[in-house]
């Protein structure tokens, strides 16, 4: 990570040699004092991963206990239609129904905490409101309540983590350093913001802080603020998208040498994404690296020599 | 006769005849299917040493065989790709096609089938892809090298994984890391 001088964020997972890794770039950067400070979050994406992987296991039970009391009741329903006694499976079934609708209940107050804390993770609350570190905590500290049991030990472990909320922390810091003044700050987040939050009321002002005519200096100010917010990633899902193209392939192919590897990196970065947020605008473009060309086939052909000379006098250079 | 024998010797081993048995030996096979005397086909059966089965297997060839060409009914025309229907690539958009598919993470053997269903038989067989693609990755590097140091200082979060570290988790198919 030391050639990436400009790097002020690393998201991962809650790997330890990493975490170690970055500690250590981040010391580093203290004995130097023009160098930017490092700091580590705790990527949503296998939080988001391992809840969904608990909770698809207790529907799992809920729907077999369900399951299990259709068909003791069917059986009662048969008995009767026999007209024979059914009093000895009734209280069977009444007790398998009790259990099923206990563990069916169970499951979607579970279900419930988790989409309250997934929101809670988000940059915007579900009021439309600015999430902070304070509102997170206290919506994840009184979802993580339901929570108890101890497969779910995994995800409040992750939760529980200073950094899973890093990047709110970072995003607040970064807002303030764009836009001193708090009341344009919240105009522009709120202008900033695509979906209409549930509040009527923030829904209105939002509306009024979308149509309003801007100024030159509340443009440029308005810039700086979306660049923050569009800049500010919570999870590693691309890393994790690459990871699978990989994995897949390392399956496929009988080898996978260094020159192939090369390879498919440099088709992955030219390929432009088909839908989405960043639909039809390719990793190298998205990240603002100015191509003479972004096509796969072409970039391959073309000398390094004469591509080094294009990228410095297209002004790639810092 | 003789036009027989070398069809059946070119022709898919299904149809051939059995090799310990002799052109006399199939004949008198056949015959007896064709004499219709109770009981022929069992003993020259036992006599050959072959199965019923072979022998009725035996009189359908050579019925098939002898049949005047006029009367064979013509097998439905399946439609094959003559040389003019199949599509013409020249050598760059070839090497292009195949080093593209492997980027994309479709093997070598894949891309030689894919490539068979466009060029027929004039298409590539997967040694040849698999250099095309050699030497494609050879020159990936340098151009990676450029682009890297020019991606470098434009990072400000990055999304960090144990498999660009040479992590130790087990893989399936191959001990090299990402």
């Amino acid at each position: 990570m030391k050639p990436f001088e400009s790097l002020e964020f690393a998201i991962s997972d809650a790997a330890q040699g990493i975490a170690a890794g970055v500690v250590k770039v981040a010391q580093s950067r203290h004995d130097v004092p023009s160098a930017l400070p490092l700091e580590h979050g705790l990527d949503v994406f296998h939080t988001v991963m391992e809840a969904k992987r608990v909770l698809a296991q207790h529907w799992r039970r809920a729907e077999a206990a369900w399951e299990k009391a259709e068909t003791i009741a069917r059986k009662v329903a048969q008995s009767k239609q026999q007209g024979i006694d059914a009093r000895g499976v009734a209280p069977t079934a009444r007790a398998a129904w009790r259990s099923a609708i206990a563990l069916f209940e169970q499951v979607e107050g579970q279900e419930a905490a988790w989409d309250r804390i997934h929101a809670a993770l988000d940059l915007f609350g579900p009021d439309g409101q600015l999430n902070d570190r304070c509102r997170a905590q206290a919506e994840i500290g009184a979802a993580l309540e339901v929570l108890s049991g101890a497969d779910w030990s995994k995800v409040r472990n992750f939760l529980k983590e200073r950094r899973s909320l890093a990047f709110l922390d970072r995003m607040h810091r970064r807002l303030e350093q764009a836009e001193p003044r708090r009341s344009w700050r919240e105009g522009w987040w709120l202008r900033h913001r695509r979906v209409r939050p549930a509040d009527l009321r923030m829904s209105l002002v939002q509306a009024v802080a979308c149509d309003r005519e801007l100024d030159e200096e509340e443009c440029a100010s308005y810039g700086r603020v979306a660049v923050v917010l569009g800049d500010t990633f919570r999870a590693s899902s691309a890393v994790e998208c690459m990871n699978s193209v990989l994995r897949m392939q390392q399956s496929r192919h009988r080898r996978m040498t260094q020159p192939m590897l090369d390879l498919k990196q440099l088709y992955w970065n030219t390929r432009s994404f088909r839908c989405g947020p960043r639909k039809n605008v390719c990793p190298y473009l998205k990240l603002g690296l100015q191509l003479p060309t972004y096509d796969f086939w072409e970039l391959l052909t073309i000398d390094p020599a004469q591509l080094t000379q294009q990228l410095s006098t297209q002004g790639n250079a810092e | 006769m003789v036009d027989w024998i070398t069809t059946k010797c070119t022709s898919p081993t299904k149809d051939l005849p059995m090799n310990t048995l002799s052109l006399r030996d199939i004949v008198c096979n056949a015959a007896a299917v064709f004499s219709r005397c109770y009981g022929a086909v069992t003993r020259r059966a036992e006599q050959a040493g072959c199965s019923r089965q072979t022998l009725y297997h035996h009189a359908r060839q050579l019925e098939r065989q002898l049949q005047p060409q006029d009367n064979i009914p013509v097998p439905a025309e399946v439609p094959s790709r003559t040389l003019a229907q199949v599509a013409s690539l020249d050598d760059p958009t070839r090497r292009r096609l195949a080093v593209t598919a492997f980027a994309m993470g479709i093997s070598t053997r894949q891309i030689e089938d894919l490539l068979r269903v466009i060029l027929g038989e004039d298409g590539p067989d997967h040694t040849t892809i698999g250099r095309w693609v050699a030497d494609a990755a050879k020159t990936a590097r340098p151009v990676l090298e450029t682009l890297d140091a020019a991606c470098i200082p434009k990072v400000s979060t990055l999304a960090v994984d144990e498999i660009f570290f040479g992590g130790d988790r087990l893989w399936s198919a191959s001990s090299l890391r990402a």
